[in-house]
């Protein structure tokens, strides 16, 4: 009666079996440690905590300043890759392109902010968490209906790389982690160095009390929308060399950027980087020790850690700067004080 | 004025004299292809994932289905009756695809129904078949899905891709010769990759290989460079990749770059199959591989693939398996029916059976035990953006129901 089933039954132990004995060797090569590997895990880590640190910084820009989830964030990564891939395939430099899908990203940004996220700010967080989540859906079937789903080509402008005991380190990865480094340092003095800064901290920690000084509000929510979108977008096009081009390819990056938020917390700009650095660092390092799925999964059981110890972030109350607002020329009143405002 | 309506004329003659000339071949094509089909038609269910993650595969099942029923009505259908196609979207979802499944069985009564990519889909539909009392050819590569649990048989489904044990046979050794033993197998993590990786470890050691270690990744994984640089300082000599779609070309890209390629043989399947190659290009060059179809394939009925796909779809990436299969189930229904003179389950079943035929991928035939089709492999090289044939490993057979995933 079972004669048929008998290949079936015979061979999942013998599956099972292969895969422990696969992992215990995967564990075995890092016991003999390997100096060049593990100098190229670290570089490898690194590489990938920057890019996240960058697609989180965006999420977190949106989210402290506007309190909105943008859950087309994602999307918005894609459609930056996509503008790489469309501009490529036009002929026009790589190196341009990169800063067109910033720039692009960045206009599709406000153009967003003011005709949906803006009318939505009175009703609440969960009808722009809606809204977003809608938007990105119909961001990501529209580039199907006009691409198609099927994986579009980006190649990397630089090929090759330095071989350092023994392991080759791609010029491009190498020029990609500078500049994600480099957008989140000008991100970060933007905001602690210039005017725009302080009075985008200042609606970050009280829109309310920001917008009775004479910050106005609605400019800065469409400014900061605008340079959330950015950053996507610019991340999307540095990725699109080493990823796969597709309408739903945001998802990784999106679920790992909420991580990253829900980790950190969103007191300060900097936690954006460190709470990059402990989920893409982790998932990284854990990848090299172990393997992916274990990653994936002990990463999970951190956050959640993390959310019982801390449920308002790790960096929520430690990084957070002691808010300075605006310096107005009026004496602040004695009874205008706390999270009221005018309203 | 004279002149020009004089102008006018010639023109006008020379146009329809063309139109006449065209007309005349057209009826002459006509002639010597049959009579236009005529009478009740047959419907044929498509089940197509034409959104979702396996959209590529759907569209270019409902494509290739859509060419082979033009070319059968247009040489007068199957025992003079002409095809239609009613196709349904199982959008690569097992609940989905149950319910499509049962609307074109019951709701439209479909004659004959083919289709879906994944196997969890493909699983899902058969009990319907089986209900419904109607045939269902599987068009998709992977495991043999045609017995039925308690043993035997299934009479009513067909699987026209070939299997793990087809595909990897002859492809493991020939790879274990060339680059060596120590082969190191990297997948995602889910059914798929684990089986076809289950059958190759099998012949690795058949061949005196030895596994160096055995990794899955979670599906929708966009960073594989610390596998990558893993793989690279294991001490391998191959990689055998089942890493698949999206997942399939960061990997390639990001191994491409890493320096993998330049420090062991990389290959795989599903990885580097004709449906993604619009994501891997270059990055895949000089890549061996192992398939049931290519392009290059020297048959007539291959040519006549070929030339009417590009020309019908204006389509530019390499045809691969999926849609040749599609086009060759059409082909060989007409041939049963033709055998059996009916397109009646039962004996149009039994004419199936031990059918052989020459389809876009070379000599086939339906085997009459396990209804799964023995066809060529190939060894495929991919190079200049073609898959080009490097060995036709001939005919292979897949052994009984060997990891048959019905239970």
């Amino acid at each position: 009666m079972f004669g048929g089933l008998g290949d079936n039954i015979h061979s999942p132990p013998l599956l099972s079996f292969k895969m422990e004995e696969g992992v215990r060797h995967t564990v075995n090569l890092l016991a003999v440690v390997n100096t060049g590997l593990l100098l190229k895990q670290v570089f490898n880590a690194v590489s990938s905590v920057t890019l996240l640190a960058l697609v989180a910084m965006g999420l977190f820009i949106i989210f402290g300043m506007m309190k909105v989830i943008n859950m087309a964030h994602g999307e918005f990564f894609m459609l930056g890759a996509y503008t790489m891939w469309w501009l490529l395939e036009r002929g026009v430099n790589f190196w341009l392109n990169l800063v067109a899908a910033a720039v692009v990203l960045g206009v599709f940004g406000v153009v967003v902010e003011r005709t949906i996220i803006q009318r939505l700010y009175a009703r609440g967080d969960l009808s722009t968490l809606l809204a977003t989540f809608g938007l990105g859906i119909l961001l990501q079937r529209g580039v199907a209906m006009m691409f198609g789903d099927r994986p579009q080509f980006v190649s990397s402008p630089i090929s090759g790389g330095p071989t350092i005991l023994g392991n080759t380190y791609p010029t491009y990865q190498i020029v990609a982690t500078i500049l994600a480094i480099v957008t989140i340092v000008a991100v970060v003095l933007l905001f602690l160095r210039t005017d725009f800064g302080l009075r985008a901290r200042a609606t970050i920690v009280n829109p309310a009390m920001a917008a009775a000084l004479g910050v106005d509000t609605s400019r800065m929510n469409a400014l900061s929308f605008a340079l959330g979108s950015a950053l996507a977008g610019f991340a999307g096009a540095l990725a699109s060399p080493f990823v796969s081009v597709v309408p739903a390819m945001g998802l990784d990056w999106v679920v790992r950027s909420f991580l990253v938020v829900i980790v950190a917390g969103v007191g300060s700009i900097g936690a954006a980087i460190g709470g990059a650095a402990i989920v893409g660092g982790w998932e990284a390092g854990f990848t090299a020790i172990r393997d992916a799925t274990y990653a994936q999964i002990t990463v999970l059981v951190i956050v959640w850690v993390l959310v019982l110890l801390r449920p308002r972030g790790l960096f929520a109350g430690k990084l957070r700067r002691r808010p300075r607002l605006p310096v107005s020329p009026f004496p602040p009143s004695p009874g205008l004080t706390g999270e009221g405002g005018r309203e | 004025m004279i002149r020009s309506s004089r102008r006018q004329i010639i023109k006008l003659g020379a146009t329809s004299g063309a139109l006449l000339a065209t007309e005349l071949r057209f009826r002459q094509l006509a002639t010597a292809q049959g009579t236009p089909a005529a009478g009740e038609p047959i419907t044929i269910g498509l089940l197509a994932p034409v959104t979702g993650v396996f959209a590529d595969f759907g569209n270019l099942m409902t494509k290739a289905t859509n060419l082979a029923v033009q070319k059968v009505n247009n040489e007068g259908g199957i025992l003079g009756r002409p095809l239609t196609v009613i196709a349904e979207d199982d959008q690569g979802d097992p609940a989905v695809a149950t319910e499509r499944a049962r609307k074109l069985l019951v709701q439209d009564n479909v004659d004959i129904l083919m289709g879906t990519v994944s196997s969890a889909t493909t699983l899902a539909v058969l009990p319907l078949v089986d209900q419904a009392k109607k045939l269902f050819f599987y068009p998709l590569d992977g495991e043999d899905k045609t017995c039925l649990p308690g043993g035997g048989t299934n009479p009513f489904v067909f699987g026209l891709g070939d299997t793990p044990q087809q595909r990897l046979s002859r492809f493991v050794p020939t790879i274990v010769e060339q680059s060596g033993k120590d082969w190191y197998f990297i997948g995602n993590d889910y059914v798929f990759p684990r089986s076809v990786n289950a059958v190759a470890i099998q012949f690795l050691e058949d061949a005196g290989g030895s596994v160096v270690a055995e990794e899955y990744v979670p599906l929708g994984t966009s960073d594989y460079r610390p596998v990558i640089d893993k793989i690279a300082n294991s001490g391998a000599t191959v990689v055998f990749s089942t890493t698949v779609g999206t997942d399939g070309i960061a990997f390639t890209k990001q191994a491409r770059e890493g320096g993998l390629f330049d420090r062991m043989t990389v290959t795989g399947v599903a990885t580097f199959a004709p449906e993604v190659y619009g994501g891997l290009q270059g990055f895949a060059d000089g890549v061996l591989t192992a398939d049931r179809y290519a392009e290059a394939i020297d048959n007539p009925v291959n040519k006549e693939f070929v030339d009417a796909f590009r020309e019908t779809y204006d389509y530019q990436l390499p045809i691969g398996g999926t849609a040749a299969a599609c086009y060759g189930a059409i082909l060989l229904w007409r041939e049963a029916a033709t055998k059996a003179n009916s397109f009646e389950p039962e004996p149009f079943a039994k004419a199936c059976e031990g059918l052989a035929m020459t389809l876009p991928q070379g000599d086939v035939q339906i085997e009459a035990d396990n209804h799964l089709l023995k066809q060529p492999i190939y060894l495929l090289r991919i190079e200049n953006d073609a898959y080009q044939i490097d060995e036709d490993f001939g005919q292979i057979a897949h052994p009984g129901h060997e990891g048959c995933s019905v239970v």
